[in-house]
């Protein structure tokens, strides 16, 4: 019986070949002789000659259209350098992907208040008590709008980063140093102050109402002209009086 | 009377006449979109390989030998095409996995098992092109042709549905007679097993349905 198992395992693979008649004489024979006293292989045989019989039998894809009747204008349309072949499917989607992507960190990175508050760090920071303070542009944060971004977040294109600039909302908030008096009135007073350090009018963003939550967090709103969009800005004060611009 | 495929080449080749070089296609046009069908399984890359293979054939007819048949040759550009589309599908389902797909339950790899075959072909939304396949034996088969892989499912293909030789298979898919013969054997075996509780159901033989 064992005999007769490695016999079959090394016939199996010749079995295919005998069928179709692809073995040279001696293989041939020696394929005979055991398929004479296996009644084993003589039914992987049949299986084989039913199977290629259905494949054989397997109906014929038409082709719909006639080539060689469209050869001369393949063949024009190649040597005339035209793109002849269809187009890979595979760059829609992947175009797509890009592109969201790409929408995705551009979009990231204008909302990182690095872009402007690197001047606002520098300034001296105090926290000026209980009362909310007035927010306005100064100096330093003019600066800032016209710093140019460290390399690590320079878009690849200017002109791309510049008309993000132009349209994302200018928001800098400064505190006044200890003993000095705000400049602009309160937002009791000027319930809608305007910042516009050097956006056009129709750019600039209106503080809406500004509250202390903590010692060292100053919070205010900031929203956009439509009023459609209204976001929360605070500023963390740490013990060494550098603070932090948080969204 | 009909020349053959080398007489029609050389009448080409002396005469530059495009008649001779569109009768060669017009010959070997609906083989070769069906063997790439059975091959791809997709009827528009099909088209793309004909396309592509009358195209390329034009282009490179100087380059023809005669050691080899005629058919072999041009079966040998229209399975580079198969390949190069084969490879970017690949491809592009690496990326789909690796993308969107972490938990995918589309493993039809060895372990499939008649019962995938049955459900595949119930489908109830089959491409326009599979529903030549009229009979269920048709989309039995062609569905569990689809499970093979691509170097088992082409020799199959090339062989038992196209009729080439050993030899010159060997010669389109360039691989040794060796590698051909396993390749076939290891497919057909595989397609045995697939259609075995159909053909056990039907006890009968697929070709007499």
């Amino acid at each position: 019986m064992a005999f007769a198992e490695i016999s079959c395992t090394k016939f199996e693979i010749s079995l295919d070949a005998y069928h179709d008649g692809e073995l040279d004489v001696a293989e041939r024979e020696a394929v005979e002789k055991h398929l004479a006293n296996c009644p084993a292989c003589n039914t992987k045989l049949a299986d084989i000659d039913r199977l290629v019989s259905s494949l054989k039998h397997l109906p014929r894809v038409g082709l719909k259209r006639d080539f060689s009747a469209d050869l001369d204008s393949l063949l024009s349309r190649q040597t005339s350098g035209q793109v002849v072949f269809l187009q890979p499917k595979v760059w829609a989607p992947l175009s797509i992907a890009a592109a969201v992507i790409l929408l995705v960190l551009t979009f990231k990175l204008s909302e990182q208040p690095g872009h402007n508050v690197v001047a606002s760090r520098t300034a001296p920071a105090t926290v000026g008590g209980s009362q909310s303070h007035p927010v306005t542009a100064s100096p330093q944060e003019q600066i800032a709008h016209t710093a140019p971004l460290p390399d690590s977040q320079k878009s690849p294109s200017g002109t791309r980063q510049n008309s993000l600039e132009s349209e994302r909302p200018q928001v800098a908030h400064s505190k006044p140093e200890a003993g000095e008096s705000p400049v602009i009135p309160s937002s009791k007073q000027a319930p809608q102050t305007t910042i516009a350090a050097q956006a056009p009018a129709d750019e600039s963003v209106e503080i809406e109402s500004g509250s202390k939550s903590s010692e060292n967090m100053e919070i205010a709103e900031v929203a956009y002209p439509n009023g459609s969009f209204t976001e929360a800005v605070g500023i963390a004060t740490d013990e060494d009086g550098l603070y932090d611009l948080k969204m | 009377m009909d020349l053959s495929d080398e007489a029609l080449l050389e009448s080409f080749r002396q005469s530059k006449d495009q008649t001779y070089f569109k009768s060669l296609i017009r010959r070997y046009q609906s083989r070769i979109y069906n063997a790439s069908y059975r091959i791809l399984g997709n009827a528009e890359e099909a088209e793309e390989v004909v396309q592509d293979t009358c195209l390329k054939v034009h282009q490179n007819i100087a380059k023809f030998k005669r050691h080899s048949s005629f058919a072999a040759w041009i079966f040998r550009i229209a399975h580079n095409t198969c390949v190069d589309i084969l490879r970017a599908k690949q491809r592009r389902k690496g990326f789909q996995l690796w993308c969107f797909d972490p938990q995918s339950t589309h493993d039809l790899d060895d372990g499939a098992e008649g019962m995938q075959v049955v459900s595949q072909a119930a489908d109830p939304s089959p491409c326009p092109e599979e529903q030549l396949d009229l009979t269920e034996q048709g989309e039995m088969i062609a569905a569990s042709l689809r499970l093979l892989p691509d170097s088992q499912r082409t020799v199959v293909v090339l062989h038992d549905i196209e009729g080439f030789s050993y030899l010159e298979i060997a010669e389109i898919v360039g691989a040794n007679l060796g590698t051909v013969r396993s390749r076939l054997h290891y497919g057909r075996l595989k397609l045995r097993e697939l259609l075995e509780p159909y053909f056990s159901a039907s006890n009968m033989t697929p070709a007499s349905r």
